[in-house]
């Protein structure tokens, strides 16, 4: 009886460590973050703090320079850009290696995975120095052709685009990976079907290759839209959001009430937004996730 | 084996968007060492696209010269990193075991907390990790960032 009892506790006597670790470095700082979103805490007071209700939220949205509408607004922009062109070069890219013969496909799967993986702050810097005004790759490149100078990170439009093609940059490769992954899976047999009845390339891509990996391509670009969307040390280290708020973003708003303005209260309520927001999105992972498992069993 | 047959302007069509690509993936980086790897005096405005002279004094003078950063902080990141991958890697272990070995009827729900959790990247974590940091006392110590990395990467246990 006691063996049997002692057997069922095993799982658990197992999970204590990850479950813990799980509880208070995820669960604990979000359950602490709601708690302190509707409270007028402080960074020099995080005790005995006053309960202010929804204030925080209300104070959040109509706040002006920025106003919300405008961080969300430069959010949007930021993400839909990441969103697009990693998922339009990781594709295509994987498409274009999926042709290729398999020695020359591991060669350069090789080279075009470096970026990935690289950490998000160096990214920003390297990314820095080829935007600079002065000894910058981009004007240097561009002055052949008579193009002068362009201070591209102190500019509204061109230090978006900027920070999208950086972002871009980081982000491709996970895509490139999945979709390879997903590629090689596809069976060779559909794929010759198509050319025996005499279908173009394009349309075998249209038709047979992207519906068979549907459910990866639909991953992959949650993915690439949950972390544009949180994307946070790459801006910090290329703009901080400025010149001015005109490149911040949600996740950097949050930072910057929080640790530079010291309003806890504030920075803990538009973290309950993004919060909000990702999970959702979270969600819809799991249900495709589990959806495509199902299928595989 | 090559799937499919393409006609040669189809072929070069490939070979330049894979060699545009290419250089998109690797200028940056190559501009980067260029950089370090030139004398200062070449590093400034108009600047060449090749160097004309190769040096190490910059590397040389970040790691030992007399406003040096030391190897210091390369300690510190082989601290930090070892030492979040072996928690990291001790609690995925045992999660991962417990959940495939044994048949628990929480066993799924666990997991689809963990995966959902885990999906939610790191910049909605800052304020909350500095929030429990400052009450708890962790702030700007090197368990606090041990810990922090931690339990970001335990993901892996499915």
């Amino acid at each position: 009886m006691a063996h049997r009892a002692l057997s069922r506790a095993t799982p658990w006597l197992l999970l204590i460590l990850p479950l813990l670790l799980l509880f208070l470095f995820l669960l604990l700082p979000y359950l602490l973050t709601f708690y302190y979103s509707t409270t007028g805490a402080t960074i020099g007071r995080l005790l005995n703090v006053q309960q202010v209700g929804l204030k925080n939220f209300q104070a959040v949205l109509s706040s002006h320079a920025p106003s919300f509408l405008s961080v969300v607004g430069i959010t949007a922009v930021f993400t839909t850009g990441t969103l697009v062109g990693s998922m339009a070069l990781g594709t295509g890219l994987a498409l274009a290696l999926h042709t290729v013969s398999a020695g020359l496909r591991s060669a350069l799967l090789a080279v075009f995975l470096i970026p990935w993986v690289i950490a998000a702050v160096i990214i920003g810097y390297t990314w820095r120095l080829i935007y600079d005004p002065a000894i910058g790759l981009a004007n240097s490149a561009l002055e052949p052709f008579g193009v002068a100078p362009v201070a591209w990170l102190t500019e509204q439009a061109s230090a978006i685009a900027a920070l999208v093609i950086a972002n871009v940059w980081a982000g491709y490769g996970i895509v490139l990976l999945v979709v390879s992954g997903a590629l090689a899976n596809v069976p060779p047999n559909i794929i010759l079907a198509g050319q025996v009845d005499g279908a173009s390339y394009r349309r075998i891509v249209r038709r047979v290759i992207l519906p068979a990996i549907r459910p990866t391509f639909l991953l992959a670009g949650l993915v690439a839209l949950v972390s544009g969307l949180n994307t946070f040390d790459l801006i910090y280290a290329m703009t901080r959001g400025g010149p001015l708020y005109q490149t911040e973003t949600v996740a950097l708003e949050m930072y910057r009430l929080t640790a530079q303005k010291g309003n806890v209260g504030q920075g803990a309520a538009v973290t309950v937004i993004l919060f909000t927001v990702s999970l959702a999105l979270a969600v819809a992972y799991v249900i495709i996730w589990r959806r495509e498992a199902r299928k595989w069993n | 084996m090559e799937l499919v047959r393409f006609s040669l302007g189809a072929r070069l069509l490939r070979a330049v968007g894979v060699a545009l690509m290419l250089a998109f993936a690797v200028l940056p980086l190559l501009w980067v060492i260029s950089i370090a790897l030139r004398p200062g005096s070449q590093a400034i405005y108009p600047i060449s696209i090749l160097p004309t002279s190769l040096t190490l004094d910059n590397v040389w003078g970040v790691l030992f010269g007399p406003t040096g950063i030391g190897l210091g902080p390369y300690r510190n990141a082989a601290f930090y990193g070892l030492s979040s991958a072996v928690i990291t890697a001790v609690a995925s272990t045992l999660g991962g075991y417990a959940l495939a070995r044994y048949n628990m009827r929480a066993g799924e729900g666990i997991l689809v907390v963990i995966l959902a959790l885990s999906f939610l990247p790191s910049a909605s974590r800052i304020v909350p990790l500095f929030i429990l940091f400052s009450a708890s006392g962790l702030y700007g110590t090197s368990q606090g960032v041990i810990l922090a990395y931690a339990g970001r990467h335990r993901s892996a246990s499915g």
